[in-house]
C-alpha cells in the first residue's frame, strides 16, 4: 500500500516536472543544437532518463537542475554536429513567435537578427551560462550544477560572456 | 548601477532572442508517450540503485541518442507492458520474437524524429541481429532458415541506414552523412571480428557452417561501405580549406573522443586487452587532433582538415570496437566453458583471477545460465576495474543507467 503511494508520487511529480520544464528544456536544447526535431529527441530522451533514475531507486529533489544537468550530457555525449543553421535563421525559418515585452518590444527585425547573430558568434562556454541565465532564469548556484562547474566560475563567465555580447552586438560602434 | 541596469537589459534581449516555443501538439504527444513510458517501466518494490543495475543489460552505451526509447505507447496499447517487455528477451524462433522486431522496434523507428536518430537507430538494430545469430549458434540453434531470415533482416537495416545517410547528403549535409557511413563501416568491422572471435566456442557444426555464412554477410557489407566512406570523404576533402567545415571536423572529433574516453572508463566488462588497445586508439586519435591544432595555427587549413577527419573516424573506430566487445563480453556460455577457459588463460597471462576472468569474458566465453550467475560475475569485475566513474555519481548523470539493454539468453537452459 505504502509502496502504491510512492508509486504514485513519484509518476506525479515527474508528470508535473515535465509540464514545468518541458518547454524550457526544449528551448535550451533547440538553442544548443539548432535544430527543432533532434531537440524534441534529445528532449523526449532527457525525461525518459530521468524516470529511469527514479526506477532505479534515485530520488530526485530539485528537478530543474537535475533535467538540465541530463539534457546538456546527452547534448555533450550524443550530439556531434555543429550547429549549421544559425539561431535567427532556425527561429525564423521555423516560424516561432517571439513575444516581447517592456523595451525590448521595440527592437526591430533586423536588431533581432544582430542580436541573434552576436549570441551565435559566441563560444559555446559563454553562450550556455547566458542563455540558462537569461532566457531560463537559473541562479549562478544551478547552472554551476547543470555545468559541473564551480559557482565562481559561472559568474565569471557571465560577467565575461556579457560583456563579449556586447561587444559582438555593438560591433565596436554602436552601444547598446 | 547603470552597469547593472545595461546587464539587465541585455538579459531580456538574450531571453527575446532565444524566446523558441515548442508547439502544443508535439508537447502533448510527447507528454502522452511519456505517460505510456511510465506504465511500461513502473516504480517496483524495493528499487534500488545497484551495480546490478547495470550490467543485466546488454546496451549499456552513452552513444545513442535513443538508449531506449518510447517503445512504451504501442507496447502497452497493442500488446501489453509485459508482453512487449519479454518480447524484447526473445530470439529467432521464439513466439515472442515477431513483436521484439516487428512490433517494439518499429514503433521506436517511427517515432524516432531526427534522420540522424533513424539512422542510429537502424545500426543498432543490425548489431541486435548479429548478437542474436551469435546467442543462436552458441547453444546450437542456429538453423539455415533462421540464418537466412537474420541476413536479411541485418540487410534491411542496413538499407536503412545508408537511405537516411543519402538523404543527409541530399540535405548537403555531407559531414553527417559521412560520420553516419563511417559508424556504420566501423560497426560492421568490429562485430565482424568480434563474431569471429567467438567462433571457436560454437561446438555444433550446423551451427558454426551457418554462422560462417552471417560473419562473410558481415564482412562483404563491410567491404562495400568502406568504399561510400572513401566517395564521400572525397567528396568532403573537396571543402578541406573552407574554415566551417574544418571547424566542423574539428567539433566531431573533439566530440567524439571525449565520449570514447568516457565510454572506456564505463566499460566494465571488457578485458585488460580491450581497454589497453582503446586507450592507444584513443591516445593516437588525441595526438592527431593536436597536429589538427598546430595545423590551424600555421594556416594550414587542408592539413588541419585531414587530421581533425582523420582523428574523428579513429574516435568512430573506437567506439564501435568498445561497442562491440561490450556486447560479447556479456554473452553466456557454460559455466564449465569459463572454468576451463579460465585454466587455460592461467597458464598464459596474469595469473590474477579478475584479469582471467575478463579475459574469458572478453573473448565471448561467456557463461551465465542465470542472471544471477551474469550479475555476480560482472559485478565482480566492475569492481575489480574498478573504471566506472558514474558509480556512486549522484548528481544526476544517468546517461548509462542501462535503459536501452536487451538482455541475452541462452535457450533451453
Amino acid at each position: 500500500m505504502e509502496h502504491t503511494s510512492k508509486a504514485a508520487e513519484a509518476e506525479k511529480a515527474f508528470l508535473a516536472a515535465y509540464e514545468s520544464h518541458a518547454d524550457s528544456l526544449f528551448r535550451f536544447l533547440a538553442t544548443k543544437v539548432s535544430d527543432r526535431e533532434i531537440a524534441r529527441d534529445l528532449m523526449q530522451e532527457t525525461f525518459t532518463r530521468a524516470w529511469d533514475y527514479c526506477v532505479e531507486g534515485g530520488r530526485i529533489e530539485q528537478w530543474k537542475p537535475f533535467l538540465f544537468r541530463t539534457a546538456y550530457n546527452l547534448v555533450v555525449d550524443t550530439y556531434r554536429k555543429k550547429r549549421t543553421v544559425s539561431l535567427d535563421a532556425m527561429i525564423e525559418d521555423q516560424g516561432f513567435a517571439i513575444p516581447h515585452d517592456g523595451d525590448v518590444k521595440s527592437i526591430n527585425r533586423a536588431e533581432m537578427s544582430r542580436i541573434r547573430n552576436a549570441i551565435d558568434d559566441l563560444d559555446d562556454i559563454y553562450r550556455d551560462v547566458l542563455i540558462l541565465r537569461f532566457t531560463e532564469d537559473l541562479p549562478p548556484k544551478e547552472i554551476a550544477q547543470v555545468l559541473r562547474l564551480s559557482e565562481n566560475v559561472v559568474s565569471v563567465r557571465i560577467h565575461r560572456g556579457l560583456a563579449k555580447l556586447r561587444e559582438n552586438v555593438t560591433g565596436g560602434e554602436k552601444k547598446i | 548601477m547603470e552597469h547593472n541596469i545595461e546587464e539587465q537589459k541585455l538579459g531580456r534581449l538574450i531571453k527575446a532572442a532565444t524566446n523558441i516555443e515548442l508547439s502544443p501538439e508535439a508537447r502533448a504527444e510527447t507528454h502522452a508517450v511519456l505517460s505510456e513510458y511510465l506504465k511500461f517501466k513502473p516504480i517496483r518494490k524495493s528499487a534500488a540503485r545497484t551495480p546490478f543495475s547495470k550490467v543485466t543489460t546488454i546496451f549499456t552505451t552513452e552513444l545513442r541518442i535513443h538508449p531506449m526509447p518510447f517503445i512504451a505507447a504501442i507496447m502497452v496499447i497493442v500488446v501489453g507492458g509485459s508482453t512487449a517487455g519479454a518480447a524484447e528477451l526473445s530470439l529467432p524462433g521464439d513466439v515472442l520474437y515477431p513483436i521484439k522486431v516487428n512490433v517494439n522496434e518499429e514503433v521506436r523507428a517511427a517515432l524516432t524524429v531526427s534522420t540522424r536518430s533513424q539512422a542510429e537507430w537502424a545500426i543498432e538494430r543490425a548489431e541486435r541481429r548479429m548478437a542474436e545469430a551469435a546467442t543462436l549458434a552458441l547453444s546450437g540453434e542456429l538453423d539455415e532458415e533462421t540464418r537466412a531470415d537474420i541476413d536479411s533482416r541485418i540487410e534491411k537495416h542496413i538499407r536503412v541506414a545508408e537511405a537516411e545517410s543519402a538523404e543527409l547528403e541530399a540535405e548537403n549535409d555531407l559531414a553527417a552523412a559521412a560520420e553516419v557511413e563511417a559508424s556504420l563501416g566501423a560497426t560492421l568491422r568490429a562485430h565482424e571480428y568480434a563474431l569471429t572471435d567467438i567462433r571457436g566456442e560454437i561446438h555444433d557444426e550446423k551451427s558454426l557452417e551457418q554462422f560462417d555464412g552471417v560473419i562473410a554477410n558481415v564482412s562483404a557489407r563491410a567491404l562495400l561501405i568502406s568504399g561510400i566512406e572513401d566517395t564521400l570523404n572525397s567528396k568532403i576533402a573537396e571543402k578541406a580549406e573552407d574554415d566551417d567545415e574544418i571547424e566542423g571536423h574539428r567539433i566531431a572529433a573533439r566530440t567524439r573522443i571525449d565520449a570514447s574516453v568516457r565510454q572506456l572508463s564505463r566499460s566494465s566488462r571488457v578485458s585488460i586487452d580491450t581497454k589497453s588497445r582503446a586507450k592507444a586508439e584513443i591516445s593516437a586519435a588525441n595526438d592527431t587532433y593536436d597536429e589538427g591544432e598546430s595545423a590551424i595555427k600555421s594556416g594550414k587549413k587542408r592539413e588541419a582538415f585531414t587530421r581533425f577527419n582523420s582523428a574523428l573516424r579513429s574516435a568512430i573506430e573506437t567506439q564501435a570496437y568498445l561497442n562491440a566487445r561490450e556486447k560479447f563480453g556479456d554473452f553466456a556460455v557454460k559455466i564449465e566453458s569459463k572454468t576451463q577457459k579460465n585454466e587455460e588463460y592461467s597458464d598464459d597471462k596474469d595469473s590474477d583471477a579478475s584479469g582471467t576472468l575478463m579475459t574469458t569474458m572478453e573473448i565471448g566465453v561467456a557463461f551465465s545460465t542465470t542472471t544471477a550467475t551474469s550479475t555476480i560475475t560482472n559485478d565482480s569485475v566492475s569492481h575489480q576495474t574498478n573504471g566506472d566513474k558514474d558509480n556512486g555519481d549522484d548528481d544526476g548523470d544517468n546517461s548509462d543507467s542501462g535503459n536501452g539493454g536487451i538482455k541475452i539468453k541462452i535457450k533451453g537452459d
